[in-house]
């Protein structure tokens, strides 16, 4: 069902009414205040001494050290692996091989069907063209594009693995938990550069999303589209 | 890696300090919008948000971190706020009050920000004469934008009565803008 018309009734304040709040406010000269500390709990207590015996092993022993350079983990039903290290090392970058087709034929062929977004940003068109990945190991790719003027480009990426049986490897540090229908998902931000081999560039978004046992990623810059804006997307899978 | 900061975060729930600035932000147009979404005209929409956040800065000292989320206790103010208004003002509700609104379609012809001005007031009439609990729906969810499931959760109704009656809302809403064009 269609709710845009409600949607659309949504304004942003006009600058001159945030700007003199903010000044009757003095928010600019007290930007962060402190809080009343928390009374810890007993096993608060006993958590914070086992984390600073977990911390203090770190220091000292360079093995335990090494075992953490790289995190795995779920985040949002999704598994990840945090690291420093360039996947695959110094091997030759490999193209897997993809078909452009109209997405009538790409639901014809897809072994899994699929659901888009009933909302992306005004301007964002649907391309008519979508891309078939095939992987070695059978998992099967689609990449549905939306661009709006000036090339921004918002992608949807559609994975048929369960979200726990994928496997992305991320920069260290890049993941960040948000929230998309009151669910925890994963934001990453950047992405690996090829030639440098380093994690790099965190306007580079991808919201990673369960969705009916797949995995859906929503991609685009930060400076095309907002965090709370690929959320919306995320949001209005049906 | 999860930092050390990011695990205390995790186990006490939130944060040690409240960024106001960051907090005013991403609160001042939701506030604004709840405001918007329970009917009342653009002018007053933004003195009940001043209003909320004069009343929320002036407390701030007393806000518990612990007992409730910063935008929690921000709509807990700003409801308090709109059942103030609307005390004050009874049932009388101005139907008619353009003026300000071709000033938001600076990119539009005059005849298409005409255009868009009337649908909007429509709206807006029809916002207005929606029941206290329905507006509070409305304004939950497009004026602040949060999951069925956080209104749910705020307002003490299961998720699927709160999606059941948005939906139906969002019909009556619908049909009544399509019957009044």
């Amino acid at each position: 069902m269609s709710d845009k018309f409600l949607r659309s009734y949504r304004i942003a304040p006009r600058p001159a009414f945030a700007q003199d709040m903010r000044k009757r406010l003095e928010i600019d000269e007290e930007k962060t205040s402190r809080v009343r500390p928390l009374l810890l709990h007993p096993v608060a207590l006993g958590a914070i001494t086992l984390m600073l015996v977990f911390t203090l092993t770190l220091i000292v022993s360079p093995a335990a050290r090494a075992q953490v350079q790289d995190w795995v983990g779920q985040v949002g039903g999704v598994l990840f692996t945090a690291t420093g290290d360039y996947p695959d090392g110094d091997e030759p970058v490999t193209i897997a091989p993809g078909e452009r087709m109209s997405l009538e034929d790409a639901l014809e062929i897809l072994p899994f069907t699929i659901d888009l977004p009933t909302w992306v940003p005004e301007g964002y068109v649907l391309e008519e063209t979508v891309t078939l990945v095939h992987f070695e190991d059978g998992a099967e790719r689609i990449f549905i594009q939306w661009r709006a003027p000036q090339k921004a480009l918002l992608e949807l990426e559609i994975e048929d693995l369960p979200p726990d049986e994928s496997k992305w490897l991320v920069g260290l540090e890049s993941i960040e938990e948000v929230l998309v229908d009151g669910e925890t998902a994963a934001l990453v931000r950047g992405g690996w550069h090829v030639d440098t081999k380093q994690w790099e560039n965190p306007e580079i978004l991808h919201l990673y999303v369960p969705h009916n046992g797949q995995t859906y990623i929503i991609f685009s810059m930060e400076k095309d589209i907002s965090v709370d804006e690929l959320i919306r997307i995320a949001e209005s899978l049906p | 890696m999860i930092t050390q900061v990011d695990w205390l975060k995790r186990l006490f729930g939130q944060e040690s300090a409240v960024n106001w600035d960051e907090v005013f932000s991403i609160e001042f147009p939701r506030i604004l919008n709840y405001f918007r979404y329970h009917g009342v005209e653009d002018t007053i929409a933004e003195d009940l948000t001043a209003s909320t956040f004069e009343k929320a800065w002036s407390s701030r000292q007393s806000y518990r971190c612990e007992k409730s989320t910063v935008s929690t206790w921000l709509y807990t103010i700003a409801k308090h706020t709109m059942i103030d208004h609307f005390r004050a003002r009874t049932n009388e509700l101005p139907l008619d009050n353009l003026e300000d609104y071709p000033q938001r379609h600076k990119h539009l012809s005059p005849e298409e920000a005409a255009k868009r001005s009337e649908e909007k007031e429509r709206l807006r009439r029809l916002l207005s004469r929606l029941s206290e609990r329905e507006r509070e729906l409305v304004a939950l969810k497009y004026g602040v934008g949060m999951t069925n499931r956080a209104i749910a959760k705020q307002i003490g109704l299961s998720e699927t009565n709160v999606g059941t009656i948005l939906n139906r809302i969002v019909k009556t809403l619908r049909r009544k803008m399509e019957e009044e064009k």
